[in-house]
């Protein structure tokens, strides 16, 4: 599946780029709930996730400073501020891991990610609600891929970039996160007696 | 993909971008706070007053400073002054330490020579020059041993070396493994360097070591200062596995 990409010589961050700080305006607004919505996807929790997704876009801007340009061989904007967000996520991850304590504490706060929007029309928040469910009920790689091929519209080889691993693994990964996907919401479209 | 994964995604990729909509998000900025291109423009090229004076007392941006400190730990003179207790990212700086488990900040909070720049900083107005001719002549570099060192060759192999070289390449330091010793050396292309003194310091993770080295002329070439900290086996166990040279000209 290949979305299609804002087109890149009016976007926003060659703007940013040029000298605009408006611009980083429009892109923060563009992007901000996108974040948030991506980090709970891959697991953070609604505090986290705010708070990786304005860690997200500081990065962002920074680049400016301390590179001077944006390249586009970085591939598409939208790859490569998801793999910034990836990268905020994973950091935390080691973060927490050193902070158990921590960790416990966030966990009442897990579940009530940015996909319980909760001014969603009610069937669609509860295919919201249970969506983040059963992603949360798959292997890490395999959400990911998922996350970001399907839910956020990125190639198998932009994926890859973002995931560092080649385009073969994420179409793999993806191929069975996708199958696990469907075969729990089946189960849970069962038992929940939810209507499809 | 198939038209049957479409037919499946196709609902739930509306619920997730309906994630997206807004909602109450975090505090926003207020109307003195920095926008974002601006803290990380001044915080590689330097901050106006008025602006230091609101971050000293704004939480929305020692939040954002805490994202600048992950991406990049606060240098020597920033964290000279928080040791002095003058510091307007005292708040950003605690967080890193606290959340970051920085390792190298807090070695470097434990320098004697930080200690020492903090303690002029809270003394007099003619401190902060002091210290920013310090940072001028400062080199530094980080070490990390890969392996314990009961499997380093203390033979006659280097099993390791490092090397720094200080802004404008005045003062340069070369930290190595000889034989079964961990030796420093120092140096600078400046004859007129001969006869001053070069405070080294090796920090560790349980203790620092300090050394004093005197420049001496090397035949019209620069100036050259040499000390052996001892058996390195011997070391590591109080330094750890993590260190960071640390060479700064006295004055």
């Amino acid at each position: 599946m290949e979305m299609a990409s804002a087109p890149m010589q009016d976007a926003p961050i060659l703007r940013y780029y040029a000298g605009s700080d408006e611009a980083f305006d429009e892109l923060c607004s563009a992007w901000r709930r996108r974040l948030v919505g991506f980090l709970t996807a891959l697991g953070a929790s609604w505090h986290d996730a705010e708070d990786l997704a304005h860690q997200t876009l500081y990065l962002v801007a920074r680049t400016r400073v301390r590179t001077g340009r944006y390249d586009p061989g970085m591939g598409t904007f939208d790859a490569w501020i998801l793999k910034i967000a990836r990268n905020v996520w994973t950091d935390h991850l080691r973060q927490i891991g050193r902070h158990p304590e921590r960790e416990t504490a966030q966990d009442a706060d897990i579940g009530d990610g940015a996909l319980l929007a909760t001014h969603a029309e009610p069937a669609r928040q509860e295919t919201a609600t249970m969506l983040h469910e059963l992603l949360m009920q798959l292997p890490p790689e395999q959400r990911e891929a998922l996350i970001l091929h399907d839910f956020e519209g990125l190639s198998y080889r932009e994926a890859g970039e973002t995931l560092g691993v080649p385009q073969g693994t994420v179409a793999s990964r993806r191929e069975l996160g996708l199958t696990k996907l469907r075969a729990h919401w089946s189960a849970g479209h069962v038992r929940e007696g939810v209507a499809t | 993909m198939t038209s049957g994964e479409e037919e499946f995604l196709a609902p739930l990729r509306d619920a997730y971008r309906k994630s997206w909509e807004p909602m109450a998000g975090p505090a926003p900025a207020g109307p003195a706070c920095p926008s974002l291109p601006r803290i990380a423009q001044a915080a590689a090229e330097g901050w106006q007053a008025q602006e230091l004076a609101h971050v000293a007392g704004c939480s929305r941006c020692q939040q954002v400073m805490v994202y600048e400190f992950r991406a990049e730990c606060p240098g020597f003179g920033l964290l000279a002054h928080y040791a002095a207790g003058d510091s307007p990212f005292a708040v950003a700086i605690s967080r890193h330490l606290e959340e970051d488990c920085v390792g190298r900040c807090r070695r470097r909070l434990e320098s004697p020579w930080l200690k020492g720049v903090a303690a002029l900083l809270r003394t007099g107005a003619h401190a902060e020059d002091a210290l920013q001719e310090s940072l001028r002549h400062l080199a530094s570099a980080d070490v990390h041993l890969a392996v314990a060192p009961a499997f380093l060759p203390l033979g006659g192999e280097t099993a390791f070396q490092v090397h720094a070289v200080g802004p404008g390449g005045l003062i340069a330091v070369t930290l190595k493994q000889e034989g079964a010793d961990l030796v420093a050396y120092v140096e600078s292309p400046s004859t007129s360097l001969a006869g001053h003194t070069v405070t080294v310091e090796l920090l560790g993770q349980a203790r620092q070591l300090r050394a004093q080295v005197i420049l001496r002329m090397v035949d019209g070439v620069g100036a050259f200062g040499v000390h052996s900290f001892g058996n390195l086996a011997n070391l590591t166990s109080d330094l750890g596995p993590d260190w960071e040279i640390l060479a700064v000209l006295d004055k």
